[in-house]
């Protein structure tokens, strides 16, 4: 899979991580241009709808960052997003969805170094993972066929 | 009759006449022994309609958007009175809208369980037994047979929420409560994949009963409503089927009360219900946290703490380990 090219969705929350892309981009860090990044007011923002809904339209990966806990622009929105965030992995997990291609982060706006490189390691962990083929949505004319086993 | 069906009539007799509900929401008689039907009752002489509901799945609380203009009292078990304590803290209820008369509960059956059902003419419940009527004998089966899934992971049986209790004994507290939950822990994630879905996605018509059934699932509109975004497409194809079994189990995440409604309502009689066991499971076991059980404590999402769970967060810390 030499030619397999990730793309990750990445929720990034105005405060903190949005403002550690820019600055890793401000600072001519390079990462690789797997990411397409959508703004949020705060990682509490993101649903798990959003986040599968991103892999329904066929990212590999999905990434949600928002501030360290304590540096919350709303005081606690990141304190709350971890709750639901952590469910939401029990869930995938038990239903056996592939909780790697979904990656959780803090990440300050300081740290544009930290940004470049957890992008970086997402980007390898999906290329070995391969593309995302169980939660894209296709149109298929045949019947649906289990892909796992 | 069955005994408790003779207590219900007598204490919504009461009720009426002495005017502490002006109505009453109980199952009645319905076209089959397995279909009661939820109705409202008026006066002494309707109450004689009251049955208890052995075979409906269905929690009354569904529809509790419909009582709200009236003072109503319903019969509450264990789960029916965690119900109401979700809905009093979402403040979807006042505490004082509802009469509560709680009922130790002695579990609901599955007709799911029974073999050859369509032939039976009457049930009658004695206590430990169930008989069935067909046109030639009477059939004798155990409850604990035929109890339904749920109730055999019930941890609270008796109502934990009442302006009255009657008297009884009920069922004693579940020693497995998650083993439907566990069996599928053992399995390899591979294998859970395939049983999430041979057993629900691929199955499932997207009905929507078992949201519709959830006293809890009261959105004005749900998410598999909007049309921008639109989060499930219409068509029955396994990814949005996926996607609507995860959020819908997601959105009752700590507020689920482990009452059976939707998957008694299945047509299809799927185990959708195990997805929200299993959220029940991790909240009780990270947050002890289990829903409904009081009226001050914050639901699971309305709270945070300090020292949750977090080793599936990156941070630059963790990975310098500093
Ligand atoms: S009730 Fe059953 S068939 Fe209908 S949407 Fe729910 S799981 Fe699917
Ligand atoms: S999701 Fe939970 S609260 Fe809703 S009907 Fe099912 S068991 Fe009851
Ligand atoms: S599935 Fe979610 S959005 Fe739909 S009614 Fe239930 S809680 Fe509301």
């Amino acid at each position: 899979m030499s030619t397999f090219e990730p793309k990750i969705v990445a929720f990034l929350c105005n405060w903190c991580s949005y403002a550690g892309a820019d600055l890793a981009g401000v600072s001519r860090r390079p990462y690789p241009p797997s990411l397409r990044i959508v703004r949020v007011p705060c990682s509490s923002r993101v649903t798990p709808a959003m986040i599968l809904s991103a892999l329904k339209a066929g990212a590999d990966g999905v990434l949600v960052s928002g501030c360290h806990p304590g540096d919350c622009h709303y005081l606690t929105g990141n304190l709350f997003a971890r709750r639901r965030f952590f469910m939401l992995r029990k869930l995938l997990e038990f239903v056996g969805l592939e909780p790697e291609r979904i990656a959780f982060a803090w990440i300050s706006a300081s740290e544009g170094d930290f940004f470049a490189e957890v992008v970086k390691e997402f980007t390898d962990k999906l290329r070995q993972i391969g593309p995302n083929l169980k939660f894209r949505k296709v149109l298929r004319r045949e019947p649906f066929e289990f892909p796992y086993l | 009759m069955n005994s408790l069906t003779f207590k219900l009539r007598e204490k919504a007799r009461q009720i009426l006449k002495e005017g502490q509900a002006e109505a009453i929401l109980a199952f009645t008689e319905g076209p089959t022994p397995f279909k009661p039907r939820l109705a409202l009752i008026k006066s002494p002489e309707e109450a004689e309609r009251i049955v208890w509901p052995g075979f409906s799945g269905l929690n009354p609380l569904t529809l509790w958007p419909k009582i709200k203009d009236i003072k109503t009292a319903i019969f509450a078990t264990g789960c029916i009175s965690r119900t109401l304590a979700v809905l009093i803290k979402e403040k979807q209820l006042e505490r004082e809208e509802i009469y509560v008369v709680g009922v130790p509960c002695p579990g609901l059956l599955d007709p799911q369980k029974i073999p050859d059902k369509p032939e039976i003419k009457k049930i009658d419940e004695k206590e430990e037994k169930i008989f069935f009527e067909t046109q030639k004998e009477t059939k004798v089966f155990l409850r604990r047979e035929l109890l339904r899934e749920t109730c055999l992971s019930c941890r609270h049986p008796s109502p934990t929420l009442y302006d009255e209790i009657l008297e009884g004994e009920s069922l004693t507290p579940s020693k497995i409560p998650f083993s439907r939950v566990e069996e599928l822990e053992k399995l390899s994630s591979e294998e859970r994949a395939y049983w999430f879905f041979e057993k629900i996605v691929s199955p499932c018509i997207r009905c929507y009963a078992c949201r519709n059934a959830c006293p809890l699932c009261y959105c004005p509109q749900c998410f598999v409503d909007d049309s921008r975004p639109q989060w499930v497409g219409k068509t029955r194809d396994p990814i949005d089927n996926l996607l609507y079994h995860l959020v819908r189990a997601f959105h009752l995440a700590g507020r689920c009360v482990n009452c059976g409604s939707c998957e008694a309502a299945c047509p299809l009689g799927l185990p959708l219900q195990v997805l929200n066991q299993k959220l029940i499971k991790e909240a009780f076991e990270n947050f002890t946290y289990e829903a409904g059980l009081d009226l001050e404590s914050p639901l699971l999402f309305d709270t945070y703490d300090e020292k949750d769970p977090d080793d599936f967060i990156v941070t630059a810390k963790r990975k310098t380990g500093g």
